[in-house]
């Protein structure tokens, strides 16, 4: 298997950021009340993930280590205000839903752990795998907690609506309670499905 | 000291490329995101004031505290009735209400526009059910006399500080008005 | 004067960062596992919120919106962020080698500490003023120790409680976040005019 697509794979589950690296934990808990938000942090948050891999990737032979930190950090707070400026003029409900914690992505230790750990000392190819992979394995633990507790919550998905209107709704799901125990859950499953393919297949 | 300067300058270097870049993106998203702003104000005021035609902002009435602009409903030229953004202080932060009146001062609507309260439960002060009480008749009372708007159970600070934002607002305004 | 008790109130219990506003987070699962380490981790970030809520409110305020320069915000804030906690952590090692040891370690962490980058935008958000905005960073820096050093007590004395594996460490951690976010909902019921 080419190493780009390695490196994509890695960030899909086994190495899932916030299911397995338990990073990123501020807006899976805060946007994750209803599928859609999440699926809006997820993207926002990869977009960010992807162009800020990509610049800096780029220019990892010009930065000296020494201020490396206070560089990766000004070029990701300028994606991030792109993403906020995007959403703003383009899906102003969205931007509005996602308030306070879109700013955050700014610090989201994904983002400067994957500009640390990956793509200030890789090729452009594979640091855009990587940044993808992380991306995408974010969004889909989001949208699926997002899912979950739309789903407890509200009784819909999508805004589709699953249960009928007999459905009171859980209040404690719309809570901040709710997102912290969902996601608990939700990582000691991820602990029980990764222990039981252990023996089975290559770790 | 050669260092130092090559430190300082390629961060230097990196803010500014980034500043650049940002008032570009700015440049062009602002006028966008202005327009926006500018069309949701004026579907919600359409939504407070619906006989209206058109709105300009009423810049000769006083606005007393806790009032963020006043619009004036226009229909035909003449004045048919008032959209007044008010704070209330919620949960989680102020609560910008809109509220439409004629000019007998009834409420002819009432929109949450902006809000920081918990989804699902101060957040229902956008739910209709929790407005409508309103366009059936505040009184510039007091709760303790005439309590004739509920609130939401489960959310008392947040809809509390609206029903008692709007009558305030009703009372002072009546004042002004008339 | 009371309103300024009940910004310090509404941060600290009310709103508290963690259980309110999912803000720290992450250094709340990572050092709330024993109370020393819980209570200087508590300090350093209620130091660095109140000394960087500071700093960034003079930056919105004389800079940001005297230059017309709204999107500069987040690179301003984060950069004033990380050098504030550069300085500190020089400083403290320097002159304060006490207080380095008690939480100088945990300074390098602060920085992506979202509950400080959270702490500025909301002090931007809320429109407080000078004053305000020094009882909100320190009420919210301590909330956030409270919440902290209680979830540090709880953990000490899950380590020698039999918790099945797969919920070790993190899930179980995050349960008891819940549960104890149930408890602090409580507080809405506090009147504060």
């Amino acid at each position: 298997m080419p190493q780009p697509i390695k490196d994509f794979m890695k960030g899909l589950w086994k190495q899932n950021p916030a299911l397995r690296l338990i990073l990123g934990m501020c807006p899976t808990l805060a946007v994750t009340n209803m599928a859609v938000n999440g699926l809006a942090m997820g993207l926002a948050t990869l977009f960010v993930l992807v162009a800020s891999g990509i610049i800096i990737s780029l220019v990892r032979n010009l930065i000296p280590s020494k201020v490396r930190i206070p560089c990766y950090i000004v070029v990701i707070a300028s994606f991030v205000t792109v993403a906020d400026y995007f959403l703003a003029a383009f899906f102003s409900d969205m931007h509005k839903v996602l308030g306070i914690y879109l700013p955050l992505v700014v610090v989201n230790c994904i983002i400067l752990g994957r500009m640390e750990a990956f793509a200030s000392k890789n090729p452009l190819l594979n640091s855009i795998a990587d940044a993808f992979g992380m991306g995408i394995g974010f969004t889909w633990a989001l949208v699926l907690l997002g899912s979950v507790r739309e789903f407890f919550g509200f009784g819909t998905v999508f805004g589709l609506t699953l249960l009928g209107s007999w459905y009171p709704g859980m209040l404690v799901m719309k809570l901040p309670t709710g997102a912290f125990i969902t996601l608990g859950l939700m990582i000691a499953l991820m602990n029980i499905i990764n222990e039981r393919i252990k023996p089975s297949g290559a770790q | 000291m050669n260092e130092t300067l090559r430190l300082t300058s390629t961060l230097t270097i990196i803010c500014i490329l980034s500043a650049v870049a940002l008032s570009f993106v700015y440049e062009s998203m602002n006028p966008i995101i202005e327009e926006n702003k500018n069309n949701r104000l004026m579907a919600a005021l359409k939504e407070v004031v619906p006989l209206a035609d058109n709105f300009e902002e009423a810049r000769d009435i006083e606005k007393f505290e806790g009032i963020e602009f006043i619009f004036k409903g226009l229909k035909d030229n003449r004045i048919i009735g008032y959209a007044i953004l008010s704070e209330a202080s919620g949960y989680g932060g102020d609560i910008k209400i809109l509220t439409g009146i004629n000019i007998e001062v009834e409420i002819t609507g009432i929109k949450i526009m902006e809000h920081l309260e918990t989804p699902g439960l101060g957040a229902r002060i956008e739910e209709r059910e929790f407005l409508d009480q309103f366009t059936m008749g505040v009184d510039a009372v007091t709760e303790a006399t005439k309590p004739n708007i509920d609130a939401i159970t489960g959310a008392t600070v947040s809809s509390t500080a609206v029903i008692s934002t709007v009558r305030e607002l009703i009372g002072s305004i009546d004042i002004e008005i008339k | 004067m009371s309103n300024l008790i009940t910004i310090f109130i509404a941060a600290a219990f009310v709103n508290n960062f963690v259980f309110y506003r999912f803000l720290g987070i992450c250094p709340f699962l990572g050092i709330s596992r024993h109370i020393k380490s819980a209570v200087s981790m508590g300090a350093a970030v209620t130091f660095v919120m109140v000394i960087s809520g500071v700093s960034t409110w003079l930056i919105q305020n004389f800079v940001l919106d005297r230059f017309g320069l709204p999107f500069l915000k987040y690179p301003a804030f984060i950069l004033v962020i990380a050098s504030l906690v550069q300085l500190i952590e020089m400083f403290l090692k320097r002159y304060h080698s006490d207080i380095y040891k008690t939480f100088g370690i945990y300074l390098p962490l602060i920085t992506t500490n979202c509950a400080i980058l959270g702490l500025a935008l909301l002090n931007s958000i809320l429109k407080y003023n000078f004053t305000e905005s020094f009882v909100y960073s320190v009420g919210a820096g301590f909330g956030f120790t409270l919440a902290l050093i209680i979830m540090a007590g709880i953990r000490e004395r899950l380590e020698i409680a039999p918790v099945p594996k797969p919920f070790q460490n993190i899930p179980i951690a995050l349960i008891i976040a819940g549960l104890l976010a149930l408890a602090f909902s409580g507080f809405a019921s506090l009147s504060l005019g």
